[in-house]
Order: C-alpha cells, then structure tokens, then sequence
C-alpha cells in the first residue's frame, strides 16, 4: 500500500516538474504578448495624445499584468528626479518584475534596447522605432509559439518518463 | 521654488540650494553648455559657484556641463522629448506654476518652418512671479462711470508688464468697489497668464475668467467672442497685422479690451504702422507705460487724449489731502 502511495507521489511530482517546464514557456510567451500590446498601447497614445511617459506608465500600470508593478515603478521612479537615468531605472525594474526568470536573454536585450530608444527623439522618431521593436517582438512571439508546442508536449513526457524510471528503479 | 527645484538636474539643483535665495527676489537661471550657472537675484546677475555662493567672481563659478543639460531637458519633459516639439518650435517650454523655460540649440528647418530642435545648449528659467495687488495703484484710472476702458500695457521686456495684466485680470474678474465683477476672455498664446498645466489654471485669474490656452491670439479672440461671450478680452504681447486686425473686431463687437505689447512710450506705439493708426483712431482709452529697467514700476497712466492721470500732479494731492 504504502509502496504504491509512494510511486504515484513520484510520478505526480516529476510530471509536476515537468508541466512546470512547460508553463514556463507559455508564461514567456504570454509576458512577450503582454509587453507587445503595452508598445500598441505608446503607440496610439503618443501618436494620439502626445502623452508623456510617466502618464502612460501610470495608465499601463492600471492594466496590471505580469508587467503592472513594473509600469508603477517606472513611474514612480521617474516621478523622484533623482539624477538616475531612464534606461538604469528601466533595467533595474525589469529585473526586479515578476516572471523575469522565464524571460530569455534574446527577449531581454530586446526589452533593454526597448528602454533605451523610449522618450529621447522626437514623435515622428519615436513612433518608428515602437514600430520597429513592436515587429521584433511579434517575430518572437511567433517563434516562441510555434516551439512552444513540442517543448511542452516534450516536458510533459519526458516528467511522467522520469516518474515512471524512478519508480521502477526505486522498486 | 519646489517646481523650480525639481526640473534641475540634481548637481545643479544641490548648489542652488545651498544658495537659501528667497524666491521672490530670484528672476531667472541661466544654463548654458560649458559656461557658468548664471542666476538673476533681485535685479542683479550673479555667477553661482560650487558651494552655492553667488558672486560676481567667473572663475570660481560652477560650470554647466552637457550631462547638466540633458538631465535638466529630461526632467522638464518628463522624459518624453516627443510631447513637447511644438514647444521646441516656439522656444520655449511652459512648467507648472508658469514658470517659462526658454531654450536654444539647432534647429532643424523642414522647406521654411521649423521642424524642431536639437543638441538643446542652452536654457533659460524664467521664474513666474504672480503679484497679487501689484495693479492696485492703476486699477481706478481704467473705469469710467463703472465700465472697464479699453486699455493698452507699454513696457519693455522683462519690466513686469505680464504680471501687472495678469493682477488687472484677476480684479476685474473679481469686482472691486470700483466695478462689478466681468466676465473675462483670455487668450494665454504663450500659458504664462494662466499657466495651465494639464488645462488647469495655475495662476489666479479670478473666478469669471475663461482661458484659452496655447492659442494663436488672432483666432483666439475671435474664438472666444464667438463662444464665450466674454465682456473684457485679454491678450498679452499684442503685435501683428493679424492681431490689430482681431483687435478691432473684438472691439466693434463691444467687448472691451485688455492687452499688452512692447515699447517705451506711447510714441513708440504710435510709430509702428498697424497699431499706431489704432493709437490715432483712439481705440483705446487708457495707456499704462511701465518704466524701463525697473520692474513694476509704473511710469504714467493716461488717457486717449494724453491727458496724464497718474502721477497725479501736486496740486491735486494738495487738494486731496485737505478733502481728506
């Protein structure tokens, strides 16, 4: 009885881990789609209202999300006047954002060059390069998805799998 | 001074404080790329060196940097140098509490307009000052059997001719014991009557006011005719074909007029071509000349006939001392 008990906790613990892997795809992809509908968001207001950042970080953080206390603290920061740069700010917050972890460096770099091009050119400008980031990041999401489905299939075995072996050689 | 102290960059900001100037003696501050922080203090220009002292001394001044600079820009424009290009345009940048920030750099021409600006070098913080009362003196000369006269500001700038409009502004749409309270139309082209931020006033402008902020002074006094039914129509910086023109409209329409433009005398007034005729043809019937070089300071009041209503003459203060 107790031998039994035991090998089910195995195997729910590694397919467990291994549908973690796999959420953890879905949730990258899900943080990228969130970030990429904030850059639709700049977009339309900036080309709109011609708002300033700290108004639009406060309305994205309304929105909440993966990337609510993110916006809050940028505003917030940006707010205190306190002789560090946008882009420190911007990086700073980044890494300390929820879901940070299941980022990767590709989606990072692309975010951090995001912080570097926002509010120091003029509309026109500034407009364009959203643009342009808002199709890099639509090409990864694109890529991410299509990975996505074998990654998570694969995870999800490969977790039961590692159960199963573990079972049996714990036997 | 809080709003002044925020839009500096924090090097800058850390020295003027250390300078413990009172706010309503300090007029303007001056940064300019690899030169020194400037600041004009009680009508005097004085070098600010690193310990936060002024003095007139250039060496020992704190020079500005270009780190200064743009740390400076991206506090005025939160960041954002997109939201603010038509400023840049104009040259001159509106913060909260008006205070007017004007800046320099190299402009970039599209065809014959201005397209923006670049490489910003220089600034220039000129600290609004809302002198509530300065217009007490010269307030009963420009009613007449109850009714505001239309009346002309002459003053050289920098002498205190828009704090003076603002004050009369905000009386007028008060009420005073000399008259009832009028509605009052403003036409705020450059936000330094006003001072919206974010379309609220920041500046008291009374309570019958309505302020069209950021718009051309032509279109805005017809605008405001057309909609608000304003009894008095004020403008600051009166000068172009344009304007005389919206002028006389808005006069022969019966709004009263209240405006402001640059000059020394009224015979200066008389010499440009398009206001002077207004001048001749007695459009206005009282003018205000502020003194040169000294702020405030009013240097006459008369009126259409050039009659001088003040400084009274010594005779009439004689006879009204004995009255009293």
């Amino acid at each position: 009885m107790l031998k039994s008990l035991g090998i089910c906790l195995i195997v729910l613990g590694c397919s467990g881990l291994g549908w973690y892997a796999a959420e953890r795809y879905a949730i990258r992809i899900r943080m990228l789609c969130e970030f990429e509908q904030a850059l639709q968001f700049l977009y339309g207001e900036i080309e709109y209202s011609g708002s300033d950042m700290i108004e639009l970080f406060d309305k994205l953080a309304f929105r909440g999300g993966y990337f609510g206390t993110f916006w809050l603290q940028m505003s917030g920061n940006l707010r205190r006047h306190d002789g560090i740069g946008f882009l420190e700010h911007w990086k700073r917050e980044l890494q300390q954002t929820d879901g940070y972890h299941n980022l990767k460096e590709e989606d990072l770099e692309l975010l951090f060059g995001i912080g570097a091009n926002l509010g120091n050119m003029d509309r026109q400008t500034q407009l364009h390069t959203i643009q342009i980031f808002q199709e890099r990041l639509r090409g990864m999401i694109d890529v991410a998805r299509k990975e996505y489905k074998g990654r998570a299939k694969v995870s999800c075995v490969v977790g039961i799998t590692i159960g199963i072996f573990l079972s049996l050689l714990l036997m | 001074m809080e709003e002044i102290y925020r839009i500096l960059a924090l090097k800058v900001r850390s020295i003027l404080f250390k300078c413990q100037m009172e706010f309503p003696m300090l007029q303007e501050i001056r940064l300019r790329i690899d030169a020194p922080l400037l600041v004009r203090y009680a009508g005097e220009e004085y070098f600010v060196d690193q310990e936060g002292g002024l003095t007139r001394d250039e060496e020992n001044a704190f020079l500005v940097r270009s780190r200064e600079i743009r740390e400076t820009m991206e506090y005025i424009s939160n960041y954002s140098m997109y939201a603010f290009e038509e400023e840049f345009k104009r040259g001159y940048i509106t913060i909260r509490g008006g205070h007017r920030i004007g800046v320099a750099g190299k402009m970039i021409w599209e065809r014959q307009d201005a397209k923006n600006m670049k490489h910003i070098s220089f600034l220039n913080i000129r600290i609004a000052h809302q002198v509530i009362g300065c217009s007490d003196e010269v307030f009963p000369y420009l009613i007449e059997n109850q009714e505001f006269c239309n009346t002309l500001i002459i003053s050289p700038p920098c002498c205190g001719k828009t704090t003076l409009l603002r004050d009369l502004i905000r009386q007028l749409s008060e009420g005073t014991h000399f008259c009832r309270g009028l509605t009052v139309g403003v036409v705020d082209e450059r936000s330094e009557l006003g001072a919206c931020y974010q379309g609220k006033p920041q500046n008291d402008l009374g309570c019958r006011t309505d302020v069209l902020d950021a718009c051309p002074k032509t279109e805005g006094m017809m605008m405001l005719v057309r909609s608000m039914a304003p009894q008095v129509i004020a403008v600051d910086e009166i000068g172009s074909a344009g304007d005389v023109e919206a002028m006389e409209y808005v006069m022969n329409c019966g709004v009263r007029l209240l405006a402001t433009v640059h000059g020394n005398s009224i015979e200066d007034i008389i010499n440009k071509p398009l206001l002077g005729r207004l001048v001749k043809e007695c459009f206005f019937k009282r003018y205000i000349v502020l003194m040169p070089n000294e702020i405030g300071k009013i240097a006459t009041v008369m009126d259409e006939r050039g009659t001088i209503l003040l400084p009274k003459r010594k005779q009439e203060k004689a006879s009204e001392k004995k009255a009293c």
